[in-house]
């Protein structure tokens, strides 16, 4: 898949527009083998992968550095 | 789901270079009277979610005896009966002194097993010492293997050198090869008693960066299933983005609490517990011995740190384009290395959140191959 914008905005997109950009190309493309292959294995755990909070789980391996 | 983490001994019978823990010489351990009324307050405080994680920390935790556990697994059902909470066991552990006594343990309770392995022997045993000065990782392998042999997940935390990572390929097939299930990399911080870190310089960030994206290009053509604390943050974030942004819980009051071995209790970061820190009354926020948890909201010590800590939170939200992805940073990090709370960045985040986010971001963009 070749989702075309504008020349040089790569460097210029915040970190979130990034994020949504690959959302965007997951919702297009998700029933096609050209999305990451990692990022849909990922996908495949959660039951409703996009329509799920993330932000109320934690676990031990969570917290910062609580190990050195 | 809230975490409480007990360190019912701040004693470490090992003595890893980068340890943050200033007390780990101490053998002193929580008496019965303190572990009934540690799990009376987390069971009875209707602040917490109905949903809790008790994390057996330390220091060491096997350093105690195993009818410690025994007992206070018993006495946490007990205690419970009356308020019916979910709830679960988890402890992180250096695993030398697992036997196949403590793995029947945690298989009959079904805890969950952290433990803390940095690679290979040749990396693991450069700073993971006896305190003899003897490596640790053939002791540790012996008491993954008792885990393994009954089943248990075996889940990792591994400190990630600066030495470490020249060693991708290294690190993922010794992950894979010893049947680990999850791994989280924590980098060598500045904190507490260690006072330096192998990423002060520089030159760090492009070597750090090129690890994380080499183990997952890895990761992605091999098709393992070994999970990755790091890049399931990132995925997570990409795949919810837009509906909510990244909680810390390290930074919540309440977030999560954590308790040692004489009752005394604080939240925010569990590894703010027993540092010496006069200006805020080295942390302790109550004690279970005479306080409820939520009696923290009134306590000054308190007030002071979570006043400073969420201003450092709402700078972040402010001023980061990682805001999304972070949620503010940990509280021990920023005071650590700033003295204060109500700062931003950190060595920790701009490795470990930052440079993370952009290695995972530009991995996912090449395979989708954006044009621009």
């Amino acid at each position: 898949m070749d989702v075309t914008i504008a020349p040089s905005t790569t460097a210029q997109l915040t970190p979130k527009d990034r994020s949504r950009r690959i959302l965007a190309a997951i919702h297009e493309e998700y029933e096609t083998d050209n999305i990451p292959k990692i990022l849909l294995r990922y996908v495949g755990t959660f039951p409703r992968p996009l329509d799920h909070n993330h932000s109320d789980h934690q676990s031990f391996s969570d917290f910062s550095d609580s190990d050195e | 789901m809230m975490l409480a983490i007990i360190q019912a001994t701040p004693f470490c019978p090992l003595a890893c270079s980068y340890c943050y823990l200033p007390s780990r010489d101490n053998r002193a351990q929580m008496s019965e009277d303190v572990l009934t009324a540690v799990l009376t307050r987390i069971f009875e405080c209707e602040e917490l979610s109905d949903e809790v994680s008790i994390v057996w920390h330390a220091g060491e935790p096997l350093a105690l005896p195993i009818d410690f556990y025994e007992r206070a697994f018993a006495t946490a059902e007990v205690i419970n009966a009356r308020y019916r909470k979910k709830f679960h066991h988890s402890l992180q552990t250096s695993a030398v002194l697992i036997n196949d006594r403590w793995a029947r343990l945690f298989k009959t309770h079904d805890v969950r097993v952290g433990v803390s392995l940095d690679g290979p022997q040749f990396i693991h045993d450069k700073h993971r010492k006896t305190r003899a000065g003897k490596g640790t990782h053939q002791h540790v392998m012996r008491g993954v293997d008792h885990l393994l042999a009954q089943e248990v997940p075996v889940h990792v935390i591994a400190v990630l050198t600066a030495f470490a990572l020249e060693y991708p390929d290294e690190m993922f097939h010794f992950f894979v090869d010893s049947g680990v299930s999850r791994v989280a990399f924590n980098i060598d911080e500045i904190e507490s008693a260690n006072k330096s870190s192998s990423y002060s310089n520089n030159d760090v960030v492009p070597r750090y960066k090129a690890f994380i994206k080499r183990f997952l290009t890895l990761l992605s053509s091999t098709g393992v299933r070994l999970s990755v604390r790091e890049f399931e943050g990132v995925f997570s974030s990409i795949l919810y983005s837009g509906q909510d942004q990244k909680k810390c819980f390290t930074n919540i009051p309440l977030g999560n609490v954590s308790f040692d071995h004489l009752g005394n209790f604080t939240t925010f970061s569990p590894e703010l517990l027993g540092q010496q820190y006069p200006k805020y009354d080295n942390f302790v926020m109550g004690n279970v011995l005479r306080d409820s948890l939520a009696s923290v909201f009134t306590n000054e010590t308190f007030i002071r740190v979570n006043t400073e800590i969420q201003a450092g939170v709402r700078m972040c939200r402010e001023s980061c384009d990682y805001w999304d992805f972070c949620g503010g940073g940990h509280p021990s990090n920023k005071v650590a290395e700033h003295g204060t709370f109500a700062v931003t960045e950190t060595l920790n985040c701009r490795m470990t959140c930052k440079t993370v986010v952009d290695t995972v971001l530009e991995f996912c963009e090449e395979q989708i191959r954006f044009n621009g």
